[in-house]
């Protein structure tokens, strides 16, 4: 207990003012309410469209023979990409030491847990006969992407969970003693929840090793999520498809997407929250140079992809890029190559491009683009199969996705905002104990004895 | 003045050209050709099976109208205009083909080639069957056999012709005789078609380059190309004369394709290690959250 007493008067004030501060949002009030009342009435119209298409098969989506993934995987290889910003974050950007990234960890991480929880149901909205899901696993083949890709979705999302959840025990045994606003069972479930946390040096030791593997572990699987719903598509010969780069390519596309989808959240809490004292201008301006370094990687694997086969011109790559360029899906291309990464890029050049309120609306514009761009990814070269499209109806030809599509392909996303909701309402975003300097004689000591 | 006659006759020339495109001619001794056999459900339903494996690609599924986008058009075999066509005539089209439709002489037997058009006039209401009688057959008028006989040392395969005529049995000569490789689609012509000579006797190199059975069995039909004159007149054999081959089937071995019994060993180690290591390690953290678990009761009895 010696450790303990050794704190001054000082950082116990300043604990209290910290905690004061990250904790007053906490708790359920009415905006919580009509904001979750709102959700969920939205997503009840979208699980009735769902119902329709449960019931009457997937004649209802714009979805035909030659088009079976439209919006639904495009969606799908969206969430898996924004999921990923939580290793970034953490696992690269935290092993590397860069402590700047403290505040921001967690929100990166509740945004990994949600969208990684969700990835998989989109999966799901896309099958015609759902209730043969449990034939995934009974007659999965261990040979097949599919199967590798339930895997590392999974496993990523217990390895997200558990980074969110290790590094807020100090938070949880804070908040339950401090929480006097909250009604009762919120303090139940903290105590339930915070393992016994004493402040003990012992623990705080196990918490920085555990968290230590967990960043470690996790950049491998993070990896491997997205580099494997990759190969989703680049394991077909395909045009558009048939790519070496597909890996890095989505990677670094979910980068994109991740660190954008992190600076709207960053933005919200710091204003909604009240947090721009931990969520800094010096953040924004740090993020904004994340944004602009993903994204300068990602346009590079773009001028790859689209000018090595532009270069060959073989037949199907030509038909499929004359598609994209000029023909069908030109406006779409255009619009989501230049202005959600050219023009982004050269304005996050500029310093005052990086401010918070800019930098959210350039993040805003960024994040709409990555949708979109799978969208690109994933429609146009299944419009285009090798073998002539001959004698079939005419709305097999070109893919229009229906009104009750849009709303199932909706619903997710209204998961993933209840999700972060939860999360973020009935849990600090910040981590209290981090900002208040809390169990830094262990980091050190930990540190030393590397 | 002379340019509208050079005009004139390029024009004129021109449409006779067009008009020799979308008229096929048939030889007029050959429209009234007929099938050696009565068709029947069997000869239609092999029919069936050669149009699918030879014809569908270009001509679609009769009634269907969704033959391919050529010029001239292939057309629908179960239209009024393809119906026209007298079985003698369909049976030279096939036979001979005009670019683009490819002729079928070398790749199906005649006996196909009517089963097909038996098959195809299961879609004609007005169809009136007549075959050849047996006994009217051939002009030659008596019954014509084929003999193989392998000369081994030699490399060589020997077909003779005899034909029995009012009970005298005679050597056929100048009779063509065409020996045909049976392939996993169609058949293979093994040389050039020869005719017989005073004997009766034709010649043939053995075929010594095609992969046959795992025996090296190939089996080999010979047959007079002049139906008109001897009927339809074949014989089959099968020789060991081509290489042995055994073609494994690809879901024998492991592989990538396989099920997953079948799984390629590196991958199931690789999966199998990958999903273990991560698992291990996430069950080694769940059981550290119990140790701190631990340490914070006893540092709450400690207290107390
Ligand atoms: C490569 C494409 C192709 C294939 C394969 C093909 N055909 Fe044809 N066929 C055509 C074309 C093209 C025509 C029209 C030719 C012309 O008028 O010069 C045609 C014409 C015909 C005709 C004459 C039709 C008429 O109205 O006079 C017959 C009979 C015919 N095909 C039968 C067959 C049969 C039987 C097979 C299969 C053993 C077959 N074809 C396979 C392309 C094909």
């Amino acid at each position: 207990m010696a450790q303990k007493n050794n704190h001054t008067t000082l950082q116990e004030t300043n604990l209290d003012n910290i905690a004061g501060d990250i904790l007053r949002p906490v708790g359920l009030n009415i905006k919580f309410h009509a904001w979750m009342g709102f959700l969920t009435l939205t997503l009840l119209a979208c699980l009735y469209a769902y119902w329709i298409q449960f019931n009457e098969g997937l004649i209802v989506t714009g979805l035909r023979d030659y088009v079976s993934w439209g919006m639904y995987l495009a969606s799908f290889v969206f969430f898996v990409a924004a999921s990923l910003i939580g290793m970034l974050i953490s696992g690269v950007l935290g092993l590397l030491g860069q402590d700047w990234i403290k505040p921001i960890a967690r929100i990166a991480e509740i945004i990994a847990v949600a969208f990684a929880a969700v990835a998989g149901l989109v999966i799901v909205s896309d099958m015609g006969r759902p209730e043969r899901l449990p034939y995934v696993f009974m007659y999965g083949r261990i040979q097949s992407p599919i199967l590798w890709d339930v895997t590392v979705v999974t496993t990523y999302l217990v390895i997200s969970l558990l980074l969110w959840f290790i590094p807020l025990l100090p938070d949880l045994a804070i908040a339950k003693t401090r929480m006097h606003h909250a009604p009762k069972w919120l303090s139940t479930v903290y105590n339930f929840l915070s393992l016994k946390w004493t402040h003990h040096p012992d623990q705080y030791k196990i918490l920085f090793r555990t968290t230590r593997i967990l960043l470690i572990l996790v950049i491998p699987t993070a990896f491997a999520i997205h580099t494997v719903t990759s190969w989703l598509f680049a394991v077909n010969p395909r045009a558009g498809w048939d790519s070496t780069i597909f890996g890095p390519y989505f990677l670094t596309g979910a980068f994109v997407a991740g660190a954008a989808g992190l600076i709207l959240a960053m933005y919200f809490f710091s204003k909604n929250y009240k947090l721009s004292s931990y969520i800094t201008a010096d953040h924004f301006n740090k993020m904004g140079k994340l944004l602009l370094l993903t994204a300068i990687v990602y346009l590079y694997f773009n001028i790859n992809e689209f000018l090595v086969p532009g270069y060959k011109l073989k037949t199907a790559d030509a038909i499929h890029l004359k598609e994209l360029f000029t023909g069908h899906y030109a406006w779409l291309f255009w619009t989501v190559q230049l202005g959600g990464l050219v023009i982004p890029i050269l304005l996050l050049l500029f310093k005052p491009m990086r401010k918070p309120l800019p930098l959210t609306i350039i993040a805003l514009v960024v994040f709409i683009g990555s949708w979109f761009k799978r969208y690109l990814i994933v429609i146009p070269t299944m419009e285009h199969p090798y073998l002539p499209k001959q004698f079939v109806p005419a709305e097999w030809i070109v893919y229009e996705p229906t009104l009750i599509e849009t709303a199932i392909t909706i619903g997710p996303l209204i998961m993933v905002l209840m999700i972060i909701t939860i999360l973020s309402k009935l849990f600090p975003v910040v981590p209290i104990w981090e900002m208040a300097g809390m169990g830094e004689d262990e980091t050190n000591d930990h540190k030393k004895a590397e | 003045m002379r340019k509208l006659i050079i005009f004139l006759l390029l024009t004129t020339g021109f449409c006779i050209h067009v008009s020799a495109q979308s008229e096929w001619i048939v030889p007029q001794e050959r429209k009234g050709r007929l099938s050696s056999f009565e068709f029947s459900d069997e000869s239609r339903a092999k029919g069936l099976d050669h149009y699918n494996k030879n014809c569908a690609s270009c001509h679609g599924q009769p009634g269907a109208a969704n033959y391919q986008n050529l010029v001239p058009p292939p057309g629908d075999p179960a239209s009024a205009d393809f119906l026209m066509n007298l079985d003698g005539e369909m049976f030279y089209k096939v036979m001979e083909g005009r670019d683009p439709m490819p002729s079928f002489k070398s790749v199906l037997t005649q006996d196909e080639i009517w089963e097909i058009i038996s098959y195809i006039r299961s879609y004609d209401p007005n169809y009136v069957h007549a075959f050849l009688p047996t006994a009217e057959k051939s002009a030659y008028g008596g019954i014509v056999s084929i003999t193989l006989t392998h000369l081994k040392e030699a490399g060589k395969i020997e077909a003779k012709v005899t034909g029995v005529k009012n009970g005298i049995i005679e050597n056929i000569a100048g009779a063509e005789v065409v020996l045909r490789v049976k392939r996993t689609f169609g058949s293979l012509l093994a040389g050039e078609p020869m005719e017989t000579n005073q004997n009766g006797i034709v010649v043939f190199n053995e075929p010594s380059d095609l992969p046959g059975n795992k025996d090296g069995l190939l089996e080999l039909t010979a047959q007079l190309t002049n139906q008109d004159a001897y009927g339809i007149t074949r014989a089959d054999t099968a020789l060991a004369v081509g290489k042995p081959f055994e073609a494994v089937s690809l879901t024998v071995e492991r592989a990538m394709w396989n099920t997953v019994r079948k799984a390629p060993i590196w991958l199931l180690i690789t999966f199998s290690l990958a999903v273990f290591l991560a698992w291990a390690t996430i069950f080694y953290i769940l059981h550290q959250l119990k140790k701190i678990t631990d340490i914070g009761k006893n540092v709450v009895e400690e207290w107390d």
